[in-house]
């Protein structure tokens, strides 16, 4: 399972990248939204092989659980990739009513020519 | 010992910034109160110098307190006859400088706690700088000297020299003083300890050729360089000497103190730091004499040709410091009476420093041409003008003149002890240099004060006795060592600080007719001459051309730093965003496969053998929700609408948080399919906001772009699937979890080992990310309040 999640990872990530370079607002936001997939996926995969693993919720009688750490760090790290987006989401929305146009190029050649 | 150290040189940095707040109280008394901190500072030296002085004689003592152990850096300082030397020429010429500050800035300065403030914390850096034993605490109390010397030529901020003229001295002592912190370290390096008197100990009386192998002596003449770039920088030595004219731009109170005793004087005081280490290292001296002469001939033939009476006073300024570089450039010859040399220097032109300021305070003008007939109206000064102003130029009866008569007759030892030849440039360099002196003191004295004005109209405001009280004070200092020598010989002699001679040559006015006296007497005579002639042709042909002005150089240059920015900045298109991210992450990708690949191909490549493979079990459904995710992501891109790509995001999103499920992760999988949601509503929203055009909106596809970001994103998602498997590699790590496993129950009283870690074991954490979250909102917030104030003002 590791290699297999470590390979879908990483096709999550060149998507990701992908957009991100793209030339247009929208697409940017999904390659974030993405991206934040893809990295708490890569952080969850140190919890290494989960088969005959259970969830960390103590029980009498079991000690195979799963390493807790990564979850918890993901947690966190899922709430705030959601105020990154929230505030991304904001921030296009001003920089569409500002400008007109989501196109990076045309933003940024409009406010050098100012 | 230590803590009376701290108090004198620590009381100027704290006490200076409290003056801040009282001088609104106190208006123009402020400069009494401020001259009770020079005070304080002067009584702990003095205190620290009785305790040290013992059989006529400075016992070098070292103190300090521990700083950064794990690295041998100590605060410790060294009190030995050169650091109480400097020292009490810094707190003393301080205490004068407040003194005359009070009346300078009596009418021309609104905000005088900001300037006494800097002055204080100037002058606590300065002697920080000159007591610090550790080099490292040199260093930094060298920068902090910049940092507030700054702040000091730049105090009349509102005028754009003043503010070139520090932008010039920061920039130039800045760098060079970056070059000195190479070279420190490389001595720390070398000699396994940054503590200056161990390094001294440790060379004793050997030569360093003895102590170092060969091929070390390079890195040794490295850093010679680097610290003699330093204090070249500092003490405006050629070709460095260009900031010094152009900080003139500060109040006189600061050129008086920073221009003669203080902040130039620093790479003096490091060239006789140095002077025991280096001094058996070949090039030492050539460099010291060739640099010091050449800047004191430069710096008399400008100040000849200046108008401004602060310029004259920059370049002969200029002129003096290359005379004390090349006096230590003499190597033992000039270890005798050095101090003597400093302190004539620190006399004659802070007292110079302070007339000029009086001048200009008075009448408004600082050019020469305009000034005249002046001592009618300040008898006081033009008689400390005239005592100064002989001085520099080396008049019999003066400090200057026997300080000239040390220098020419060392130098002319040193043409007999090297066989003449091309030492002989040496006196031409100090003849010419002193003739121009000459030639400016007398007129600086004789065009202000004594010549009858062209038009009589100058309107003069006369000014107060204390005012001119300090610079007559610097002059008398002046008159009585040029009168009776042998006494203030005699004191500075017990400075000893091991590098001087030990029973120095007698000082007198007079000493019989020999080389040197015929010598001083012509460069008077030839001095007097060029007066002459200077004065029957009006001083017409003053005035710089351009190019030897360096600062026109130094401008041109800081410009062209900018345009070559500009240039690679345009090169890398970082004006367009996107192809900038582009560069930088196909950067990083380059980089990590370049320096990585050996490590991932060894590491990797037995994952792929069949019993590993084997041990790492997937099951159907891991396989079919795998899919799921790979198949929506690349979705993403394949899709052509913006509505339909991130439907197909969402759907991404959801399969994620079944994938946690897979990883027996049901704290995630909830949070993951609620945020899911509210993600998908927020971005629904922002849709709903957009004309239709734009979500259904396509572009043409670009094939050849398209390419490229594919081959950078392809990298770098390779990149990511070897560090996730180099990192779960069985050998790399042993999980942290089994502690939180097994004290959940015992510790957090939770079951839940994902909960306690948030709420109790990392609780910090979690109140980070609600700080986040809280931080992200106003954001939000901000942008849409701001929105609604823009729309109401476009409305009206």
């Amino acid at each position: 399972m590791l290699l297999f999640s470590s390979i879908i990872i990483g096709i999550m990530f060149t998507v990701a990248i992908y957009l991100i370079l793209e030339n247009r607002l929208l697409p940017v936001l999904f390659g974030f939204g993405l991206l934040t997939h893809a990295a708490n996926l890569a952080i969850l995969t140190m919890s290494k092989n989960p088969v005959g693993k259970v969830a960390p919720i103590i029980k009498d009688g079991v000690s195979n659980y799963i390493d807790p750490l990564p979850q918890a760090l993901i947690l966190t790290a899922i709430v705030i990739g959601f105020g990154v987006t929230a505030f991304l989401v904001v921030l296009i929305y001003r920089i569409y009513t500002a400008s007109g146009s989501t196109k990076i190029s045309t933003i940024f050649n409009e406010e050098t020519h100012i | 010992m230590i803590n009376t150290l701290l108090i004198g040189i620590l009381a100027p940095l704290v006490l200076g910034p409290t003056l801040l707040l009282i001088s609104p109280k106190l208006k123009n008394k402020l400069g009494w109160v401020a001259m009770l901190i020079p005070l304080i500072s002067i009584t702990s030296i003095v205190k620290v110098a009785l305790s040290v002085y013992s059989h006529h004689a400075i016992k070098a003592t070292t103190m300090g307190l521990e700083w950064i152990p794990n690295l041998g850096i100590d605060f410790s300082f060294l009190v030995d006859g050169v650091s109480l030397f400097f020292g009490l020429v810094v707190s003393v010429m301080g205490l004068l400088v407040v003194l005359y500050s009070k009346y300078y800035l009596h009418e021309t300065v609104q905000d005088n706690g900001r300037f006494y403030c800097y002055l204080m914390l100037f002058m606590s850096a300065m002697l920080g700088t000159v007591f610090a034993n550790n080099l490292i605490v040199l260093l930094v109390f060298w920068e902090f000297t910049g940092i507030t010397s700054f702040l000091l030529i730049g105090f009349s901020h509102e005028k754009k020299e003043s503010r070139t003229g520090a932008l010039m001295a920061f920039v130039t002592t800045g760098l060079t003083g970056l070059l000195l912190l190479a070279g420190l370290i490389l001595l720390t390096i070398l000699f396994k300890t940054s503590d200056f008197s161990q390094i001294v100990s440790l060379i004793g009386e050997n030569s360093l050729t003895t102590i170092f192998s060969p091929n070390q002596i390079p890195y040794l003449k490295a850093a010679m360089a680097l610290i003699l770039i330093g204090a070249f920088g500092k003490s405006a030595q050629f070709p460095f000497q260009y900031w010094l004219p152009n900080a003139m731009a500060a109040p006189t109170p600061v050129s008086a103190y920073l221009h003669s005793a203080a902040m130039v004087k620093l790479g003096i005081f490091l060239t006789v730091r140095m002077y025991p280490i280096f001094k058996t290292l070949s090039g030492w001296n050539e460099t010291l004499l060739w640099v010091g002469f050449i800047t004191m001939a430069i710096g008399g033939v400008f100040s000849f040709l200046s108008n401004d009476l602060k310029g004259i006073l920059a370049y002969t300024t200029v002129s003096q410091l290359g005379f004390l570089i090349g006096f230590y450039g003499l190597g033992t010859l000039g270890l005798e009476h050095d101090f003597f040399q400093i302190l004539n220097h620190v006399f004659y032109k802070g007292s110079l420093f302070m007339v000029a300021g009086i001048i200009i305070h008075s009448i408004g003008t600082k050019d020469i041409r305009k000034i005249g007939g002046l001592a009618s109206v300040m008898p006081l000064t033009a008689l400390t003008a005239t005592i100064a102003g002989l001085s520099m130029a080396g008049i019999p009866g003066t400090m200057g003149f026997i300080s000239k008569e040390i220098m020419v007759s060392k130098v002319l030892e040193l043409v007999n002890v090297n066989g003449g030849g091309v030492y002989w440039i040496f006196p031409a360099l100090l003849f010419i240099s002193a003739m121009c002196l000459i030639a400016t003191s007398l007129r600086f004295i004789y065009h202000c004060f004594y010549r009858k004005t062209q038009d009589g109209s100058l309107s003069v405001h006369k000014p107060k006795l204390v005012f001119q009280l300090p610079p007559f004070i610097l002059s008398l200092g002046a008159l009585f060592l040029g009168l009776f020598p042998e006494s203030g010989g005699h004191i500075l002699n017990q400075l000893n600080s091991g590098i001087h001679h030990v029973s120095p040559s007698h000082l007198a006015i007079f000493h019989g007719f020999n080389e040197p006296l015929l010598f001083g007497m012509s460069i008077i005579a030839t001095g007097f001459i060029l007066f002459a002639v200077a004065q029957s042709v009006n001083w017409r042909f003053t005035g710089i051309h351009k190019v030897l002005l360096f600062e026109t150089h130094f401008l041109s240059m800081l410009n062209g730093i900018k345009l070559l920015g500009k240039q690679i900045g345009s090169k890398l298109n970082v004006d367009k965003q996107q192809n900038y991210l582009a560069i930088i992450i196909s950067f990083f990708v380059i980089s990590f496969w370049y320096i990585g690949f050996s490590t991932v191909t060894s590491n990797i490549l037995p994952i792929f053998s069949l019993e590993y493979l084997e041990t790492d079990t997937l099951h159907f459904v891991h396989l079919v929700a795998g899919s799921l995710l790979a198949i929506s992501s690349i979705c993403i891109i394949a899709a052509r609408k913006t509505i339909s790509k991130f439907i197909a995001l969402s759907v991404t999103g959801f399969t994620v948080g079944f994938y946690f499920m897979l990883y027996k992760a049901p704290d995630l999988a909830l949070t993951q399919m609620l945020i899911e949601a509210a993600a998908l509503v927020l971005v629904l929203i922002l849709f709903s906001k957009m004309p239709k055009t734009l979500k259904n909106q396509t572009d043409p596809i670009d094939y050849t772009s398209s390419g490229f970001k594919l081959i950078i994103s392809i990298g770098f998602g390779a990149m990511m699937t070897s560090l996730i498997l180099i990192a779960t590699l069985p050998s790399s790590f042993k999980h942290m979890g089994k502690y939180f496993i097994d004290n959940t129950l015992s510790l957090a009283k939770g079951s839940n080992a994902v909960n306690t870690i948030l709420v109790d074991f990392r609780g910090f954490d979690t109140m980070g990310e609600i700080t986040v979250l809280v931080v992200a909102t106003l954001g939000i917030l901000g942008m849409l309040m701001n929105k609604k104030k823009s729309t109401g003002a476009s409305d009206d």
